[in-house]
């Protein structure tokens, strides 16, 4: 249509008109797309803030693939391939590193592929025997997207941002809401020692495979249905199945991998059971639909269907899973395979559990983030296993999870980290006690917060004593616990005792701030009707006590004219040989001879002998023994005297001045007996006396 | 290729609109219609393409007949020709629809033996055999212009994608006018926007509403089908689960359906009208599927003689439409119980109407307001029972529903408790069927002039579409998503 080029307002009209439209639609196409944009970048944002991150990886799988040196052969799939092959004795065959990184049949396939991606490297080798599904299901599963938050979040992290913002706009509402309310209702607990079950993953299965000696029976929904119908679903369903529209794309992903100069391979998942690879429709129809797209995108199956195929008798709980006999036959299968892919040479390969040791702690060490902790509390003990005083421990690195009395160090370094009250003393040392798995007093070195403040022996009779002053107070301190001679940590298991893996080395107990050194005399208010001579002396003794071990309280009544001394209340006692582990308020004898020594009391040497008053408070476990006899510092044997209130005292007289007091108690037990032996528990420990506490007094 | 697949909204619906608004470009009308069969026809093959065949044959047959009707319409000789071609839709719809059934049925009883033929039903072949028999009939009855009578038109009118596969149940005389019609740059521009939020709320309607609320009613009835007796407050429960279900799901496609012609500037009928605010059973069938409920009137209930030979008549000709209805559903007994049950809602309804009528009171029982109250109740109440007999696949399953519903509950009746989910999203449901405007009110809004309006309702209105389609586009996540309902019919 044409205007009157003099007519002016019929053109203005339909200018405004125009306009008018204009502004209307873009308003409403605007409110649309905007409040679409904005509710999809909510919902994006908010799975993103809800995956959970850390630089110490979910799983050992994801350790290996992204920490492991290469060059390396990589094998990944679902879980028939976990147990199917054993990597360790691929690596030593073929003189490489090799690892498994197969996890679970359910998990995306772009997903595994997006791994690959981003952790292998020029020179690695990929091997995939996919499980069946993997060809053909494009949607996610249940399971995989309930996990993506928590124990696969590192899928998700490894993820460039287009993926992750793919990802996250294809988790279903359902979950994130549930997500949301759970993040709602979890306290955040600090994270502590992270990489625990990784090192145990480490000691035990240390390149990601993990065998089945025997068959643990079929699963849930195995026996039910044939091998067939397990594998691919019923007849009608598994007849009609066809290579699934990412199968293309994914093969795309792998070429350009390939051209980076990663090598792979694709292989058949194992299957074990009757009536597997028996339907025609899928063993020839699916299948070769599988190997025109694989060998049409430029790469090869190693063996065929049937050559990855075991009787019943080696399968585990499902026809994917098979047991250690089926995963030795079929590990030489896969290693020939690769031998004639021209991988075999002469080589180490990596020590990979001895590289997790060492990275797993510099993981948690990264992981380790701003703490705000409560302060510990001078002269106040903290228990290593006391749950209530979590808040003033932060266990960063290197621990194995809280026992009954106190915490392992799984390696030869740990760090924990505790936070200084203001206004402490100038003469301050954090005190940790605890014992060593050898036995023997180790070597070590502690550093705070980078530097080293402390180096000697420490063990169950010697702790370490860590000066505090100068320290920062009111933040918290890196505490790094160092074992410069220790060899390789061991395990109960290798040492023979148990079948527990976990490799140890000290076991920490109990923290404490305390003074360097003794309180003077002065000091105490407790003075009383003392003679002035007396007086005089017990300044005197004082100038020379500098010990400051123990918790020391002034004996002013007790001692002698002579040799004033301090008496010793033995809290903590260096136990020798005899005994079990400490309890709460004491330890028990295993049998009747056990012996420890005790810090004598300061004295003024005078070259007299002075008389002491050894007191044992503790309870006999089944009955009274008919005598007990103490041996002092290897041979003067005393027999001690058993008061009402269940004391036992021994005096004796001795030369020695101060340093430590060998005791030995020996029991007449007429039998040894154990609770579970008079039927009071279950535990069978062989148990005499339950030694509370020692003091040493001037007699 | 459903409305709500990938491929149709990011592959297949921006392609055909890039190329429909490249074709507005063209002096000639055909470039478009043509492009739009085209479209149709691949739209319908995705399903099966089997059957293309079968819908491509149908329709040329159709047309060759409307041809010869329309040389003389109105003579014994169209007549012929209309029965003929009604005896051939009805019987390609039967062969495919009802021989199973039939044959299951003449077995039980005769013991015959003959072969279950198991025929998978062409989708939409219950739709568009509707659509080209009112065209025969409108040929015959003079109502159709011969000239406009053109192979791309009727193409189109049949195929037209957005309705072809579950309506609305389109009528010649208001589909190929449009075909024709010059529409303004401007108008097209709004009848556009129109269509998208249409379309998004439609897609909301199915994918957050109604899907979120089909897995309790599934669960309830499939344990009923299976011989289960569930307990009262179960058997309520499942029944009004899918009570909303339907409706949603329904008018949710019937909205995205509407929607889409719109973005071609075409306008479909409605088919929906918050039939669950009726106060009676006659309005919730003005209310409800109106599109089938309109053809039935028209090309059904009317033949048969409506209202026109007495009361009697007409409630058995009301009853007759309503059980054919029912079984234009399914070949299946539920069916037709269900339609047998509103055919007699019906003759209730008229049946009161005019004893109150008789009594003078017709007026009163229409305006006073606990009479209207209770009237909504007793129809909302009627219809969850008779979708019993519609969604269960089994009589028995459905008669042990209805007997747990009305208290009739056996020892160790199961008690399934509704999910969270359903509950919240029941009484969304619930709130947006009583209470909230429709989609037919909102899409008013565009189309009493737009442009008058402020831009704070324009902006709202586009906001809403926003949310409702980003709230669409996540429901559509849930990793299980149901069907279509009516895509079975």
């Amino acid at each position: 249509m044409t205007f009157p080029t003099n007519n002016t307002s019929s053109v203005t009209v339909k200018n405004l008109a125009a306009r008018k439209l204009i502004k209307t639609v873009s308003t409403f196409v605007a409110g649309m797309v905007g409040t679409s944009l904005f509710c999809l970048g909510a919902y994006a944002l908010t799975v993103d803030r809800l995956v959970e991150r850390s630089a110490v990886p979910a799983t050992y799988k994801w350790f290996l693939l992204k920490e492991i040196p290469g060059p390396r052969i990589i094998f990944e799939s679902g879980s028939n391939s976990h147990h199917a092959i054993d990597t360790d004795a691929v690596g030593e065959a073929l003189g490489r590193t090799a690892i498994n990184i197969a996890d679970n049949g359910g998990y995306a396939l772009e997903d595994k592929l997006t791994r690959l991606e981003t952790y292998t490297r020029p020179g690695d080798v990929v091997v995939l025997p996919l499980e069946w599904t993997f060809y053909h299901r494009e949607k996610l599963t249940d399971n995989y997207v309930d996990t993506l938050f928590g124990s696969n979040r590192d899928y998700y992290q490894s993820m460039p941002l287009d993926k992750r913002l793919k990802r996250a706009l294809s988790l279903p509402p359902a979950t994130v809401i549930s997500k949301l309310a759970d993040r709602q209702t979890t306290t955040n607990e600090p994270t502590e020692s992270p990489a625990r079950d990784l090192f145990v993953s480490a000691l035990t299965q240390p390149s990601g495979h993990q065998s089945r000696p025997n068959s643990t029976g079929p699963g849930a929904g195995v026996a039910e249905q044939s091998c067939d119908d397990y594998i691919l679903g019923k007849a009608p369903t598994r007849q009609a199945l066809t290579v699934g529209k990412n199968i293309k794309p994914a093969l795309g992903r792998l070429q350009k991998l390939k051209a980076r100069g990663v090598d792979i391979h694709f292989a058949w998942p194992v299957l074990a059971g009757e009536g597997c690879l028996t339907d025609p429709a899928y063993v020839e129809g699916f299948r070769a639909e599988i190997e025109a797209a694989v060998n049409g995108a430029g790469f090869e199956f190693l063996g065929t269907p049937g050559q990855s195929l075991y009787g019943q008798a080696y399968q585990d709980d499902s026809p994917y899973h098979i047991i250690t006999a089926a995963t030795d036959v079929h590990t030489r299968q896969m290693i020939e395979f690769l031998r004639a892919q021209g991988y075999g040479a002469p080589g180490e390969p990596l020590n990979i559990t001895h590289f997790a040791r060492h990275r797993l702690l510099e993981l948690e060490l990264a992981e380790a983030s701003q703490l705000n902790q409560t302060p510990l509390e001078f002269g106040k003990s903290v228990s290593f296993d006391n749950a209530e005083q979590r808040d003033q421990i932060d266990f960063t690195a290197g621990w194995w999870a809280f026992e009954p009395y106190g915490r392992w160090m799984r390696d030869n370094r740990a760090m924990f980290r505790v936070t200084l009250p203001e206004n402490l003393p100038s003469n301050t040392v954090l005190k940790i006690q605890g014992m060593t798995k050898s036995g023997r007093p180790e070597q070590v070195n502690i550093s705070v917060n980078g530097n080293l403040v402390s180096s000697g022996l420490f063990g169950e009779s010697v702790s370490l004593s860590v000066p505090v002053t100068g320290l920062p107070k009111g933040e918290a301190l890196s505490i790094f616990i160092d074992l410069p001679e220790a060899g390789d940590p061991k395990s109960p298991k290798d040492l023979g005792e148990s079948r527990d893996a976990r490799s140890m080395t000290l076991h920490l107990q109990t923290m404490a701030l305390t003074h360097a050194v003794e309180m003077p005399i002065m000091d105490e208010p407790v003075r009383q009707e003392a003679s002035p001579l007396q007086a005089v002396e017990t300044l005197e003794s004082n100038v020379v006590a500098k010990r400051a071990t123990f918790d020391v309280v002034p004996t002013l009544n007790t001692c002698s004219l002579v040799t004033p001394v301090l008496s010793v209340k033995q809290t903590e006692l260096r136990y020798g040989n005899g005994w079990w582990a400490q309890e709460a308020e004491g330890r028990w004898m295993r049998s009747e001879e056990a012996n420890f020594s005790i810090t004598m009391p300061e004295t003024i040497e005078t070259g007299l002998p002075t008389s002491y008053l050894l007191k044992l408070t503790g309870d006999f476990f089944s009955e009274t023994p008919d005598s007990i006899n103490v041996t002092i510092d290897g041979d003067r044997v005393f027999a001690a005297e058993i008061s009402d209130d269940g004391i036992t005292s021994i005096r004796f007289n001795t030369y020695k001045a101060a340093g430590e007091l060998e005791v030995t108690i020996k029991l007449s037990v007429p039998k040894l007996r154990s609770p579970k032996d008079l039927g009071l528990s279950t535990d069978d420990r062989t148990l005499t006396y339950f030694l509370k506490s020692v003091e040493l007094v001037a007699a | 290729m459903l409305f709500t697949d990938p491929v149709f909204l990011t592959k297949f619906l921006p392609l055909v609109l890039l190329g429909f608004f490249a074709t507005l470009f063209s002096k000639t009308r055909w470039h478009s219609q043509i492009l739009l069969i085209g479209a149709s026809l691949v739209f319908y093959s995705w399903f099966k393409s089997e059957y293309l065949i079968l819908l491509v044959g149908s329709m040329g047959v159709n047309y060759v007949l409307a041809k010869h009707i329309l040389v003389q319409p109105g003579t014994s000789k169209s007549k012929r020709i209309l029965v003929a071609g009604i005896v051939a839709n009805l019987l390609l719809l039967g062969v495919y629809k009802y021989l199973g059934f039939l044959t299951v049925n003449f077995n039980a009883l005769f013991d015959l033996g003959l072969p279950d033929p198991k025929l998978l039903l062409p989708l939409a072949i219950s739709f568009f055999t509707f659509q080209q028999i009112s065209y025969l009939c409108d040929s015959h009855a003079g109502k159709m212009d011969p000239v406009s009578h053109n192979p791309l038109e009727y193409a189109l009118f049949v195929t037209f994608f957005p309705q072809l596969i579950a309506g609305p149940i389109v009528h010649h005389a208001e589909m190929m006018p449009q075909f024709r019609k010059i529409i303004t740059p401007s108008a097209r521009a709004i009848m556009f926007c129109e269509g998208l939020c249409l379309f998004a709320l439609g897609l909301f309607k199915k994918l957050a509403i109604a899907d979120s609320i089909a897995p309790y009613a599934n669960q309830v009835f499939t344990s009923v089908d299976s011989g289960a007796v569930v307990t009262s407050v179960t058997a309520w429960g499942g029944a009004l689960a899918y009570t909303f279900q339907i409706y949603f799901d329904f008018s949710g496609y019937s909205d995205m359906a509407i929607g889409l012609g719109l973005l071609f500037a075409i306008r479909l009928p409605w088919n929906f009208n918050s039939p669950y605010k009726s106060e009676n059973m006659s309005e919730f069938w003005r209310r409800w599927h109106m599109t089938l409920s309109r053809w039935l009137r028209d090309y059904l209930y009317i033949p048969l003689g409506g209202n026109r030979h007495g009361k009697v008549r007409q409630y058995i000709n009301n009853f007759a439409t309503m059980v054919l209805g029912g079984l234009w559903h399914g070949a299946h007994w539920n069916f037709l119980i269900w339609g047998a049950l509103h055919g007699l809602y019906l003759i209730i309804n008229q049946a009161v109407r005019a004893i109150a009528k008789f009594f003078g009171v017709l007026e009163i029982v229409e305006t006073a307001k606990a009479i209207r109250i209770s009237s909504w109740a007793i129809t909302f109440f009627a219809a969850v029972v008779a979708w019993v007999f519609f969604r269960a696949t089994t009589t028995s399953g459905a008669i042990s529903m209805t007997l747990s519903m009305f208290g009739a509950v056996a020892e160790g009746a199961v008690h399934m408790p509704a999910p969270l989910q359903t509950i919240l999203w029941g009484t969304l449901a619930a709130i947006s069927a009583f209470i909230l405007p429709n989609t037919k009110e909102i899409s008013e809004l565009f189309e009493k002039d737009l442009l008058k309006r402020s831009s704070a309702l324009i902006g709202a209105l586009g906001i809403t579409s926003g949310v409702a389609a980003s709230a669409a586009f996540l429901a559509s996540l849930s990793l299980t998503q149901s069907p279509f309902l009516y895509f079975n019919f």
